[in-house]
Order: C-alpha cells, then structure tokens, then sequence
C-alpha cells in the first residue's frame, strides 16, 4: 500500500466513523417552548420584553440548543405567526449564522423526513441558489473539514446541486492530483453546459455526449464524492443513466455513496 | 342537484296498457292494431304502429291524442297534428314521443276505416320522466382535497366559460397529480326502466366509468352516441376526458335511441391554470379556513370555473423548482396551458417570485405562456423558512401585478412587513391598507383576510385571464 493511499484513506475514516454513528432526533423542551409561545403571543408589550430576555438568557448559554427550540416549535406550527416565530427571533435573540449551522445540520440524520425537509428548508438561505444562480455550499466548509459529514447531510448536497457538493468536497478532501482536479472540474463544467442548455431549450447531442464520458470516467473514480456526484446526477436525470451504472453505485463501497443512492 | 322540472329536463314515457283488437268491419274487412317495441317511450324514442288490414288497398287513419305524439309511416315525414291517413299495405306506423309538459297523461290511439268504426285501440300512459347530469369542478390529485367537490351550479352548466372547465389531455401527458384530468359527471334519471346513453359533440370527449380509466371501461361511441346503458338505482358516474385540441363540445344524456337530451353540460378546456400559496404554515383544507386569505380568493375562482391549485409554498424551493413548478410545465408542455397566473400571502408572496423569476428563466425551454397575473399580500421573500425580508421586487415577465401590504409594529407582529412594490396596481406602488379606513388597524397575520383585499385580487384576475 502506497504513503499516498494510506494518507488518503486517514482522511476518509473520521468521514466513514460518522456515517455510522445512529440518528440524531431533536428533543422538545417544554420548558422552552412555553416561553417561546408566551414571546410570540405576548398579551402585552412588557410581557414580550420580559420573555425577549428569558430568551436571551438561554441563547447565552447554549444558542444551537435554543435554535433547536424555535426550530421544532416553528415546525410543529398551525399559524403564520407561529411558523415565523424561528426566523422573527433570531435577530432579537442576535443569533449567529453558526448557531443555526450547528443546530439544523444534525437534523438531516433524523428519521423523520418533515424534519429534514424543515431543516433544509431553514438552512436554504446559506446556499445562496436561485432560479438563475447555482447553490454554493462553502458555508459547510468547516463542517466538512471537521470531518462532521454524515449520510442525511451528505444526501442533502449531494441531491440539491450535484455539482456544488463535487465542489465543497473536492476542496476539503482535495483531488489527489492536478489531473484528477481537471477531471473534476471537466465534469462539472460539462454538466453546467448540458444543464444550461436544457433550461434554455437548446438541447445538443453534444454536450450530452461530453457529459456522460465524463460521468462514465467518474462513475470508477477513487473519491466516494466523485462517484456520489455520478449518482446524484443519474438521480436527478435519469435517461442520462446507462444500463447498471446506478445499480452499480447503489451498491458502492462507500456508505454515503449508498446512503444517497437510497430509494 | 336538485330536482329538476324544467320542460327541457322532462322525458315522456310511454307505456302500453292495452291493445284490442276489433276483428272485422261493417264492409267485412279485418283489421288490427298492435303496438310493438318497448313497451315505455321516453322524450324522443319511439314505439310502432303496426296495422294489418284485409283485404290491403283500403284506407285507414290514425289519431293520436292529445297531441303529444308525433307519427311517421312509411314515406312520410314526422307528423305532430292528426288525423293521418294512410293508404293499408301493411301499414306499419312509427310513434314519436315529441314533448310533453309536466304531469301524467294518457294517449289513445285509434284506427279507423272511413267508412267503418273503430278498429282497434291502444291506450298509452305517459309519464314525465326526469333526469340530470351534474358536472363537477376540476379533481386534484387522487380526488378533490384540498378543495371542496364542488358542482357547476345548472344555470352555468352550458355557460362558455363559467360551466364545467377540463383539462387538455395531451400527447406525453405526465399527471404529476396522478390521473386527475378526468372531469366527474353524475348522471341521474327518475326512471331506471329505461335505458339511456350519451351523445357528445365532438370526438375529443372521451367517456370512461372509473376515474382512473381502467382498461374495458371506457365508452364506445358510434356516431357520437353510445350503446344504450342502465343507470342502475337511477345513478351513475361518468368520467370525462378531453383528448383534443382546445375546444367546446357538449356531452347530452338521452333515452337510448333518441336525440332528445334529458340533459347536457358543456364543456370547456382550460388555457390557464392558477396556483394560491399560502404564507408560512398555511396548509390548505376543506373547508377552507377563513382566516387564509389567500385559499379563500382561490376557492372563489375555482367556484368561478378557474383551474385553481391551493399550495403550502414549502412546495416552492428558493430556486422556484418544486411540484408546483413542474404542474405549471407539465400544463404547459401537455395541457395546452397558455397563462400562468400565481398569488401569495406573506412566504406565498416571495414564492410567487421565484416561482415567476424560474419561469422566465427557463421559459425556453418550456414553451410558449404568458403570465397575465400575479399578486403579493403583505409578501415576504422566501430564500428559506426563517427568512423575514420585505418582498419588493416584481415577479419576472408578470403583465399585471396586485400589491397589498401593511407597515404594523413590533408588538403586534415582530415586525413582519410586507412592502410597495414599484409597478403594482394600484399605482405606482401598491397598497399601503393601513392608509385606509378599512385597513388601519392591520397587522401581517390579519392583512390577507380583509374582504377588500381578497375581493380586489379576485376582481382583477377575472378581468384578464382566460380561463
């Protein structure tokens, strides 16, 4: 075995540990969401304050535990009042943009999917994506490199932009040599053309080909990432899929390979 | 529906009770009469005559009474006066029921030679037979719900537009609802001796007895009417389809082997389809909850016969790509769907942009729509769940854009605000409710409710988009 393999192979078992670690799901406190409910219907302005400050108090000493707290209460909301109560908050309670990262990303290994749904939901507005701009994932560098990257998480990139998770991956993980970077780069650039091309009408053969020898190259690549990319774009386009190749990836070597292949 | 006794729902039924038979003349001719086939007419069927007469060549007439039988023997035309006289060979005479008004009655039938009495007579009951078909509003998904089943009200059933709309069902239709495109028709009649069938007005209507067309139940038609059926208990359901280009055409319930309807519904396609999103938190219900504006307006205009589709606006990403996203290409692309019109409150009202921003992105790639209408209550943008900045850009390519908004305070809604939008009706910016006399107590969480909001959304959707 090779420096080089072994090195690569420290770098992907913190990644590989965390993907078995059991779901993670939210606890309601009572207590908490009492004060939450009495500070968003306050009767009476002092009343507000005074549950403003309670609030307070309790971002102070463990602001992500608060977060998960307005968050489950925003959820299990019935009013627009309540269901924007998580988002009035935060800039009263001067929560942080990390607080709220710390808080959500654990959630997409929750079992229940209206909860990973709201915590994708919450956590949209870091991504940066709209109908004319891609998402950027580089908010969950640190996350990432901290080797805190786990199956619901990594399934939440890897199917909401295919492309941008290459990214965020590729610059943590790094690509091992310039010509697997180019490679990378290759094909994520050939699936922005293909993509491009398809929301404007303008279909080719072409570019369809390019792709799919690039996704055919990465479909066998060494990074798990890279074949996750592979297996997100077939998901996600499905007559781009040959014949086995996304059978092949459900059955990958890599845990989060499968966990974004999963039905 | 209710009962129906307008004339044009009336059938005439007939049934014989007794034929007699007078042997011979005073001139020793024999003669008799017979009526034969069903032994019940409704409006527009038929019964026969049959005369047999010796020696034939003689002359014979016939009388019906009261005048509400029309008779055609051979070569002649229908006739609806007697007396008519008919030369004997054999003579077989056909009875059609023409109209009759409401009530029981009776007919008697007489042939007579001239120069003799009465052969022979047959009584005939008449009963008014009663029926309807009753079309609904447009299904969502495996059903109705989130909105009610709703029936075209009678007056409308034939109206142009406001009666019974339904969706194209075009080539490489993908039903991202499921198989929701069928229009549901209940069909009822007073008599279910009889048997009726249906008679459409172009073959782009399609007929089927399950809502998810399961195969062998779909209608033969031949000629555009189909084999008489029974409508067991009086009742049955009938699905309809539209598998042409856009168009009207009219579906009639008739006694089988007559052209007089009982009853028809007109059917239009739809050109637009309309999506309400809800602010944050709003899931749409039946019956709808007052306290959502935004449903209420909708309900209105689906009552109205507009495609309407009621949203949570989770279902809209920030991107603008969702179910409802792919609903509006999937009309667009296979339903014939030419405008696009969306209206939100609060979070509704920041999807309403990305939704329009999406389409006009992609709008290549689509195809060809317009977006006639779009409107923002109180709107906030909708980057994600805890966003709470004013929504004040204008969606992407909209022709029209309503705007309401309110200012409040911290107390009475943490600050959440909607906003002027440059461009808005009314001009130039939209409306400040606060500024008005109806409106200056409002609140976010009360500005979608007020019926001069609602009304006014409603109003000018109306006047500019083709249903």
């Amino acid at each position: 075995m090779s420096t080089f393999l072994i090195a690569a192979l420290a770098t992907l078992a913190p990644l590989a540990q965390d993907a078995e670690r059991e779901a993670y799901e939210p606890r309601l406190d009572a207590d908490v969401q009492r004060v939450i409910h009495t500070c968003v219907h306050a009767a009476t302005p002092a009343e507000r304050d005074a549950t403003l400050i309670e609030l307070g108090t309790l971002a102070r000493n463990d602001a992500p535990a608060l977060v998960t707290q307005l968050f489950l209460y925003s959820e299990a909301a019935t009013t627009t009042r309540d269901g924007m109560a998580f988002g009035l908050l935060r800039e009263p309670l001067a929560l942080r943009d990390a607080d709220l990262l710390a808080a959500l990303i654990p959630v997409f290994e929750s079992s229940k999917p209206d909860l990973r749904r709201g915590a994708a939901g919450a956590l949209s507005e870091f991504e940066g994506a709209d109908a004319r701009t891609p998402p950027d994932f580089g908010v969950y560098r640190a996350w990432v490199t901290e080797g805190r990257l786990r199956a619901g998480f990594a399934r939440h990139l890897f199917t909401t932009s295919p492309a941008a998770a290459l990214t965020l991956l590729e610059s943590v993980q790094g690509a091992q040599t310039e010509s697997k970077s180019n490679e990378l780069s290759s094909a994520r650039r050939a699936l922005e053309a293909w993509q491009d091309r398809e929301r404007r009408g303008v279909a080719s053969s072409g570019a369809k080909h390019v792709l799919l020898t690039h996704l055919d190259t990465l479909r066998t690549h060494d990074a798990w990432w890279a074949r996750a990319f592979v297996a997100a774009v077939l998901i996600e386009h499905p007559p781009l899929s040959r014949a086995g190749w996304l059978a092949k990836l459900q059955t990958d070597k890599h845990r989060l390979v499968r966990a974004i292949t999963a039905p | 529906m209710g009962h129906r006794r307008s004339l044009a729902r009336c059938a005439l039924a007939a049934t014989a009770l007794l034929v007699s038979f007078a042997p011979t003349t005073p001139s020793g001719a024999v003669a008799s009469v017979t009526l034969t086939g069903p032994t019940e007419i409704a409006l527009g069927g038929t019964v026969q005559l049959v005369i047999d007469a010796s020696p034939p060549g003689g002359s014979l007439s016939v009388t019906l009474e009261p005048l509400r039988l029309g008779a055609t023997g051979a070569q002649r035309t229908k006739l609806a006066a007697p007396p008519v006289t008919f030369r004997v060979d054999g003579e077989r005479i056909t009875l059609t029921a023409l109209e009759t008004s409401a009530g029981v009655g009776d007919v008697v039938l007489r042939a007579d030679y001239r120069q003799g009495g009465m052969l022979a007579r047959a009584r005939v009951a008449l009963t008014v037979v009663e029926g309807n078909a009753t079309a609904y509003r447009p299904q969502f998904g495996a059903g109705y719900a989130p909105l009610p089943r709703l029936a075209v009200p009678d007056h409308l059933e034939t109206h142009a537009t406001r009666g019974p709309g339904i969706r194209v069902h075009g080539a490489g239709e993908t039903d991202p609802s499921s198989e929701d495109d069928l229009i549901e028709v209940e069909l009822s009649v007073s008599h279910a001796s009889f048997e009726y069938a249906l008679r459409r007005s172009s073959a782009a209507l399609a007929v089927w007895t399950t809502r998810n067309k399961v195969p062998g139940t779909q209608l033969a038609f031949t000629g555009n009417v189909t084999q008489g059926f029974a409508l067991p208990g009086g009742t049955r359901t009938a699905w309809v389809e539209w598998t042409g280009a856009h168009g009207t055409a009219e579906l009639s319930l008739e006694p089988a082997g007559s052209a007089t309807p009982v009853d028809r519904v007109r059917f239009h396609t739809f050109h637009s389809i309309v999506m309400a999103l809800g602010g944050e938190s709003q899931v749409p219900s039946d019956p709808v909850d007052p306290n959502h504006g935004t449903f209420v307006v909708g309900l209105a205009l689906y009552a109205n016969g507009y495609d309407v589709f009621l949203y949570d606006e989770d279902n809209v990403s920030p991107t603008g790509a969702g179910s409802i996203y792919d609903e509006i290409v999937n009309a667009i692309q296979h339903r014939g769907v030419e405008q696009v019109v969306s209206f939100g409150y609060s979070h509704g009202g920041g999807s309403t942009y990305d939704l329009a921003d999406r389409l006009d992105a992609n709008r290549g790639s689509i195809g060809t729509f317009s977006i006639p209408f779009t409107s923002y209550v109180d709107s906030v943008e909708n980057d994600s769940d805890t966003d709470t900045a004013m929504e004040l850009r204008y969606p992407p390519s909209s022709l029209y854009h309503a705007n309401h908004y309110q200012h409040g305070s911290f107390f009475e809604d943490l600050g959440l605000d909607g906003g002027p939008v440059p461009g808005s009706d009314p001009p130039p910016t939209g409306l400040d409710v606060e500024t008005t006399p109806w409106g200056a107590s409002a609140t976010h969480f009360l500005v979608d409710d007020y019926q001069q909001v609602t009304d006014f959304i409603a109003a000018n959707l109306d006047v500019r988009v083709t249903r």
